[in-house]
């Protein structure tokens, strides 16, 4: 970089080239011009430089070699440029040639890693260009202040086509000739230039509204990326660090609350693996999947709920395309939306290793409730069995089943000397996880790396109930040659679970864990439940290991074209095996031991290659245009094997051959998906900008004639902020209108559903076996308990995608001198040809057939504001706030002869969803007009006061008041109505941050879920509820009489109001002051769930999406002591 | 790239290549009545229950039949259509490739689709019977729309079950096997049901006018019977009454003809075994009967100990008092039970119902043993139906025949096994016929038969008297409603 050769080296991908990476910053530094840089910010990489009476050239060398910058000039130009002096302090390198210019007057200018340097031209008449016209030159002056009121130095006012240009001094003042009627240009990096005509004044003074970094913010969507001011989509984002601080088995449970329009549904947060539900603008799909398509690195992973293999510490930024216009480009997978995950990477200059760890300590957040006090137990007992005519149990006795029931005598007087507290043997006291990240990153101009480790020790609230994760991810990115990239993206993961789970804390308190020998108790033989030996005898266990590479080109061809080619392969294996042994666990008794081994693996291949133009034409037209092409295959195999009839338990599942019975399973599943795809932005004069994109694809899943669909979307935005009327108003420092309009598919069924299969069975002839098969198969079972198999296997060469095209209307606006961001997005979708199953006529031989019937929609609005309230002085303070609005709706199951929905006395057309509850098949139902899930069933009108003349099972005092009973006192299925809903009205978070000069932080983060109806099946069942049933002495109208005998079904009298505000984080942190080893540290506690309020029944007000309630103990809260230390 | 085949999946496009190919999609045909929403239970919720043989005594868990509480959503319904349905789907699929098969030997491709038919009217019979008009599914239902099949009348379904019979007689040859049929099977089929139509027409029961003639139908129904009782020497009435009944006499017993083939070896779910005995036997943990129908000194588990029941099926005391003292048959229901050692445990009373003791509170009617596995692989049982037994075909000979020499003669045959005496010799045609359908009565009891006997001689509503029948259904139960939804009946 001696001569002027290396002032061609300008590097002129501009953003396509750079897909990895997120978010870098337009550095005009001390110069007007617009330039649009990659890389690594020089506000963010910090040096430490002592130089006294140096040359500049030597100053630029000591900065390129510590800081990977290359510094770009013409060796003429620095002949005049006097020697400079740095003070030995650390500081960033903006920081640094902020000093050098003044004390120079050299200005800089940021292209990728690349920073040019010019001399600032001279404030002299004669540097005025020579123009036709001979025009008169004035003088201007004035000062340049910030929205506070502060003057500004350093910024650069210049006048278009010319080169006559200045810097304002230390005060804000400037003064230079300029010809007649120029207009003025101020730019100063952060601040949103300033155009002013100055009209025959020659007093110009100017207010620079700051410019927040995030309106050059540059976001990933697919297939590339887009300045966030450009974008005509809608897309939220996250950076990685904002959810690094708590621990989870999956990523996604981390996201709750926390990006816009996207709902993340913990149902069951004891799970240490974690499993979460995510949801962006609501359920769309029946039958097919309804979870977002998660993408990392630009390569599709799977969908969003239980994605163990992201170690959450590599992830830099989370994009979510919420729009058609972001998702059609993922054409028959976008639908449900897309969440991009962009990896952290390499850097340039000396290594940094990082080390953060977590240690998580788990509790409940709530009491448990159970029965403490037998006698109080047996009283209820006495009473509920005598209202059912029933002899009382506690007797002293054996009841039928083999059950020994002490009498209520020998409890009160302790000859009965049991009494166990089941909650100790269940539950560890606190469940404690460690969380350990660390890495290193580095490398130089040419290559830059990083490497991280993690390694996770999860500890379920259940005694063994645990999950460990080990992930090592690999990032190496190279500059082969001048134009070609190379990127590798590898690592490996692996985790062990053990399951115990779902054990009996609320086990009777009367019978004691052991006999007398050592053994388990059972309270009769076909006693399952003791927690302790389920624990200890039971092995229930499930291993996998995941590997993943990723290699990719870039390639810029010519200075507006480059070309990326990518590959990844995916690959794992799972094993998993489990033993239930004989007299203790319910399987094994019935099959004299019961055990297994499973095996699965899958291979996932990812090719996809595209070609991006960009090219500005005439100033005023920016044009980026994409054309790829992509090609994906999954296989899947399984193997799975069963042993039943174990002469010991000796060796548990350790010798399957030795079983009687043996079962042995294969399976094997692939699918394919080929695509084209293409993208055209378009954008004039930065003010009106419009996006298309299509994709055609092509899937193996799909019936013969419905092999391909096609995904168009269009959008325009509207740069409202960029026009003088906006402007002139003075209030909008960016203000945007955005409106898209497309279409999205869904393909998430199965493989396999448009061919016919067989089904399999075993028939005796005599003492033979035989294997047979024929026409019609089990998919699935129905009714209570899932009894009653399901036949399929019926093919539908018609079967097609799913479609989804959807509206949407968005704002983007910062305002108050960039203190306040909001976003707003109004949004209609509509998906039509649903994938599901419909019902055939049971003459048919079988029962359902996929088919595309039907549609759904959803309509709503999502708000997200982003406030800096505090940015100087001692304190700063954001805010940020969320807001979700969806309203489901069933449309259309189609009709009922095709499809086989049921029409009820009110008219209500319905189809049940889900599984049976109580005494029901089905709770849950797609009802037309309905929200998807609505609950179904009986509506109680209180608790029926008065004895009738008459009464009948159903119809005495003390039982639920049904509504619509028959004469008779039974039941009357023509009364059930639609009873709750169990989506919400409105989801929303507030999180407050608030930082102190001295290091220390404090953020709180709220999540609320309002409107939303839950079937509480824990109403009827906790201990502490029991106290307010109706009795002749308290007549409560809220919970019937107890009786033993009575069945319930499902009815409104379990349905509850299931808002809920919890306080999800609070976290204390401090920043470390920074010493001469450790670069950057911070010590940090959080308090996960430690406050719910709610005012359901429910141990945990947050249930999942199909609104049933159950879970059997309290949230758990989590407090997390971390430590982040950075050399 | 983007074509589909499953893996590990046969389908019409691989599978009928080999004779054993062709057997096992046989077999899929037969397996449906195995299920419990077929043979293996809900054929006696809708045969037995709803009749006098059984009593609910309001102990809970009890299937709405028992009180005739049904409606079209009734799930037993639903499911006994369906899985009626599902063995016609699989016997067609069997008519339609195996027929097409050119590499399998004659002989063996007749007896197959013989079965197939004989399978396909099997079911059918089954359908008319309990919901009347049904629609008539000829081959594999391919698409949603080839499933919108009409409802065929009464006479249609008859005319159809009974060509489906001439061909599997035409076809079969005799040939015993546990869980199979053959020719003798088939000429028992078609005697029953010209017998059916025969007593229907003549009882005026509903929906049977249309039938040209008693006599005529009762003379086809006696030929074929004829065909069983004369014509062969594998079949024939099991002198043992006990043995009929005896889990490991299933595989060879002359008597029957066609019965289902559950094994306690059976893997996978409940159907490849049977789990029948618990659903007579008591609630109790440890159930001992006598081993013979005479000895009570050595015992024998009902299943494997250890293993309670689900007390499902709850005779009626009334009913167990109808028969004689001396009937052999009375003792196929338990009144004593005992401990391991043969000591006496209980005994039935009817005052048990009201007793404190958990025991005998639970041993509140005489109990079916019809249906026991002392062999059992813990709840896995052999217990298999008697879906057409000789005794059966004995008296349908009987029946049609009337009080002729012959029809005396297998009448007395059956009685003799029970341990009773002859019939009176002088009885008009009509008391000799009430005769029949007496013994018919306590013969079948418990096997899956009773109210469609009572509907053959349309007398549902005076002889169940137990509980109150539905009028609407007594005849024909209604079409469920999942398929009166998606393939309306005008």
């Amino acid at each position: 970089m001696k001569n002027l050769v290396l002032l061609h080296v300008t590097h002129m991908t501009k953003l396509f080239t750079h897909v990895f990476l997120i978010q870098c910053f337009s550095m005009s530094l001390l110069f007007a011009w617009d330039g649009n840089a990659q890389g690594k910010k020089i506000e963010d990489v910090t040096l430490q430089v002592s130089l006294l009476e140096a040359d500049i050239e030597k100053a630029f060398s000591t900065i390129e070699k510590m800081a990977g910058f290359n510094f770009v000039y013409a060796v003429d130009d620095l002949k005049q440029v006097p020697k400079i002096s740095i003070e030995n302090d650390r500081q960033s390198v903006y920081d640094l040639l902020t000093d050098i210019s003044q004390q120079t007057g050299l200005r800089f200018r940021q292209v990728n890693n690349n920073i040019h340097v010019r001399v600032a031209p001279a404030t002299a008449l004669g540097n005025i260009p020579d123009s036709g016209n001979f025009i008169d030159n004035i003088e201007v002056k004035g000062t340049v202040r910030d929205g506070y009121g502060e003057p500004i130095p350093g910024v650069t006012i210049s006048v278009p086509n010319t080169a006559i240009g200045t810097v304002s001094d230390m005060d804000g003042n400037y003064a230079l000739v300029v010809p007649e009627g120029s207009t003025l240009v101020f730019s100063f990096i952060g601040f949103v230039t300033q155009r002013i005509a100055i009209e025959g004044r020659s007093l110009v003074d100017v207010v620079m509204p700051e410019d927040m970094a995030s309106l050059e913010e540059v976001v990933v969507v697919g297939y590339g990326t887009v300045k966030k001011s450009d974008l005509t989509g809608s897309v939220a984002s996250i950076k990685g660090e904002d959810i690094a601080q708590n621990s989870a088995g999956n990523f996604e449970g981390l996201l709750q609350g926390r990006i816009s329009g996207l709902q993340v549904i913990n149902s069951n947060n004891d799970n240490p693996q974690g499993g979460t539900t995510v949801r962006i603008r609501g359920v769309s799909s029946i039958n097919g999947s309804n979870a977002p398509l998660v993408v990392i690195d630009g390569v599709p992973l799977g969908d969003a709920g239980g994605i163990n293999a992201v170690n959450p510490n590599i992830i830099a930024s989370i994009e979510v395309l919420k729009d058609a216009s972001a998702t059609a480009i993922y054409g028959s997978r976008g639908a449900n939306g897309v969440i991009m995950i962009t990896t952290k990477k390499g850097t340039t200059g000396k290594p940094n290793i990082w080390l953060n760890t977590k240690m998580n300590f788990s509790t409940f957040s709530d009491d448990l409730d159970y029965w403490k006090d037998p006698l109080q137990m047996i009283m209820l007992s006495d009473e509920s069995r005598e209202n059912a005519d029933l002899d009382p149990l506690y007797i002293g006795q054996k009841d039928p089943s083999g059950t020994y029931y002490p009498s209520r005598e020998d409890v009160r007087s302790g000859a009965w000397p049991y009494h166990t507290n089941w909650p100790d043997y269940v539950f560890r006291d606190v469940a404690v996880t460690s969380d350990i990240n660390a890495g290193v990153q580095g490398g130089n101009q040419l290559s830059q790396y990083i490497v991280s480790l993690g390694y996770y020790e999860g500890q379920g609230m259940q005694n063994k109930d645990d999950y460990n994760k080990i992930s090592l991810d690999l990032s190496y990115e190279h500059k082969i040659v001048d134009r070609l990239t190379v990127r590798t993206r590898s690592g490996f993961f692996t985790g062990k679970r053990n399951i115990n789970y779902g054990m009996e804390y609320s086990r009777n308190l009367l019978y004691p864990v052991y006999n007398g020998d050592g053994s388990y108790y059972k309270m009769n033989p076909q006693d399952f439940g003791n927690p302790v030996a389920l624990t200890n005898e039971r092995i229930n266990k499930a291993n996998n290991l995941d590997g993943y590479a990723t290699l990719q080109f870039d390639w810029n061809i010519a200075a507006p074209l480059t070309l990326v080619v990518r590959g990844n392969a995916r690959a794992g294996t799972g094993s998993s095996n489990f033993f239930n042994p004989p007299k203790y666990t319910h399987g094994g008794d019935l099959f004299d031991g019961e055990g297994g081994a499973s095996s699965s693996n899958y291979d996932n291949l990812t090719f996809d290659s595209y070609l991006t133009y960009s090219k500005t034409i005439a100033d005023d037209h920016d044009i980026v245009a994409m054309v790829g092409a992509n090609y994906e295959s999954s296989l899947s195999r399984g193997l799975h094997t069963t042993g039943r009839g174990f002469p010991n338990d000796i060796l548990k599942d350790e010798n399957l051959s030795g079983a009687e019975i043996q079962f042995i399973n294969n399976s094997r599943t692939q699918s394919v998906l080929a695509s084209g795809f293409a993208r055209m932005n378009y954008t004039y004069k930065s003010r009106y900008l419009f996006t298309f994109t299509a994709r055609g694809d092509g899937s193996s899943k799909f019936g013969d004639n419905n092999k391909w669909g096609f995904f168009p979307s269009g959008a325009i935005g509207w740069r409202l902020s960029e026009e003088d009327f906006i402007n002139n108003l003075d209030f909008f420092d960016q203000l945007k209108l955005r409106s898209s309009w497309g279409i999205s598919g869904n393909q998430g069924i199965s493989p396999y559903q448009t061919v016919s299969q067989f089904g399999q069975d075993f028939y005796y002839l005599g003492e033979d076996e035989h294997i047979i098969y024929g026409v019609g198969r089990e998919i699935g079972r129905e009714g209570l308990g899932n009894r009653y198999v399901q036949w399929g296997g019926m093919a539908n060469k018609n079967l097609r995608w799913e479609k989804t095209s959807q509206w949407d209307l968005g704002l983007d606006m910062t305002i108050f001198g960039g203190r306040l961001d909001l976003t707003f997005d109004y949004y209609y979708k509509r998906t039509s040809d649903l994938l599901r199953q419909q019902f055939l006529n049971p003459s048919t031989g079988f029962d359902r057939v996929w088919t595309n019937d039907g549609e759904i929609e959803n309509k709503g609005f999502e708000l997200g504001l982003e406030s800096r309230i505090i940015t100087r002085g001692k304190f700063e303070f954001d805010a940020g706030f969320i807001f979700n609005r969806n309203r489901n709706k069933v449309l259309d199951i189609g009709s009922q002869k095709s499809s086989g929905y049921l029409v009820d006395a009110n008219g209500v057309k319905y189809e049940p969803y889900g599984g049976g509850i109580l005494n029901d098949a089905y709770l849950n139902v797609l009802a037309i007009g309905y929200p998807v899930n609505s609950f179904y069933g009986y509506k109680v009108d209180g608790i029926i006061q008065d004895m009738p003349s008459n009464p009948t099972k159903n119809t005495r005092a003390g039982e639920l008041n049904y509504v619509g009973l028959n004469p008779d006192g039974t039941l009357n299925p023509d009364a059930r109505m639609i009873i709750g809903d169990p989506n919400p009205d409105f989801t929303s978070s507030l999180n407050l941050q608030l930082r102190h000069q001295t290091g220390f932080d404090f953020s709180v983060l709220l999540y609320a879920v309002y409107g939303n109806d839950i079937f509480s099946t824990r109403k009827l069942e906790r201990a502490s509820l029991q106290q307010y049933r109706w009795t002749g002495e308290n007549p409560s109208n809220e919970r019937p009489s107890l009786r033993a005998d009575r069945q319930y079904f499902a009815s409104s009298w379990f349905v509850e109001d299931g808002s809920f505000l919890r306080i999800q984080n609070i976290t204390l942190g401090y920043t470390l002051p920074s010493v001469k080893f450790l670069q950057s540290g911070r010590v940090y506690v959080v308090a996960s769930n430690p406050v719910t309020f709610s005012n359901t029944s429910e141990f945990d007000a947050e249930v999942g999406e199909n609104g049933r309630g159950g879970s059997p103990y309290p949230r758990v809260m989590v407090v997390t002591a971390g430590l982040e230390l950075k050399f | 790239m983007l074509k589909e085949t499953p893996y590990g999946a046969y389908s019409d496009e691989n599978y009928f290549n080999t004779e054993a190919d062709a057997l096992n999609a046989l077999l899929y045909a037969y397996d449906p009545l195995n299920n419990i929403e077929y043979g293996a239970r809900f054929l006696f919720n809708l045969t037995d229950i709803p009749t006098n043989q059984y009593k609910s005594y309001n102990k809970g868990l009890e299937t709405a039949l028992y009180t005739w509480d049904v409606n079209p959503n009734t799930e037993e319904f639903l499911y006994f259509f369906k899985y009626a349905y599902l063995s016609i789907s699989r016997a067609n699929s069997v008519l339609e490739n195996v027929a097409e098969m050119q590499n399998i030997p004659t002989r063996l491709q007749q007896q197959f689709l013989g079965e197939a038919y004989f399978l396909r009217a099997f079911n059918y019979f089954m359908l008319v019977r309990a919901y009347g008009s049904v629609p008539l599914h000829q081959k594999v239902v391919q698409s949603v729309n080839d499933g919108q099949a009409p409802y065929a009348d009464i006479e249609e379904i008859y005319s159809f079950i009974l060509k489906d019979l001439e061909m599997a007689i035409s076809m079969m040859e005799i040939s015993k096997q546990q869980g199979r049929a053959d020719k003798v099977a088939a000429h028992a089929l078609i005697s029953k049901v010209y017998l059916t139509l025969a007593s229907s027409k003549m009882t005026g029961s509903p929906g049977y006018d249309w039938v040209s003639g008693h006599e005529e139908m009762y003379d086809k129904a006696k030929d074929h019977a004829g065909e069983v009782l004369f014509n062969q020497n594998i079949y024939g009435l099991e002198p043992d009454l006990a043995k009929i009944y005896d889990v490991n006499h299933h595989n060879q017993g002359r008597e029957h003809i066609f019965i289902t083939s559950m094994s306690r070896e059976g893997k996978g779910q409940e159907g490849n075994y049977s789990q029948l005995p618990q659903m007579y036997s008591l609630g109790l943990p440890a159930v001992y009967i006598s081993s013979g129908l005479n000895s009570s000194n050595n015992v024998q588990p009902i299943i494997e100990s250890g293993q309670s029941g689900f007390q499902y099926y709850r005779v009626d005391n009334d009913f167990y008092h109808q028969f004689a003292d001396e009937d052999l048959r009375k003792r196929l229901m338990v009144t004593s039970i005992y401990n391991a050692d043969g000591s006496l445990l209980a005994e039935w009373s009817e005052d048990n119902l009201n007793s404190s003791n958990p025991t005998l509170f639970a041993f509140y009617y005489p109990f079916v043993r019809k249906y026991t596995d002392p062999y059992s692989n813990g709840h896995r049982t052999s217990a298999n139906l008697y879906l057409i037994r000789f005794a059966e075909v004995a008296l349908a000979y009987a029946e049609a025949a009337g009080p002729t020499t012959e029809g005396y003669y297998w009448i007395n045959e059956v009685r003799k096994r029970a341990g009773l005496g002859e019939l009176p010799s002088n009885l008009s045609p009509e008391e000799f016929r009430e005769a029949v359908w007496r013994e018919l009565t306590f013969e079948l009891a418990f096997e899956g038969h009773g109210l469609f006997e009572l509907r053959r001689i349309n007398r549902v509503v005076e002889e169940v008297t137990n509980k109150t029948v539905k009028a609407e259904y007594a005849y024909f139960f209604p079409i469920p409603q999942r398929e009166i939804d998606l393939n309306p009946k005008n």
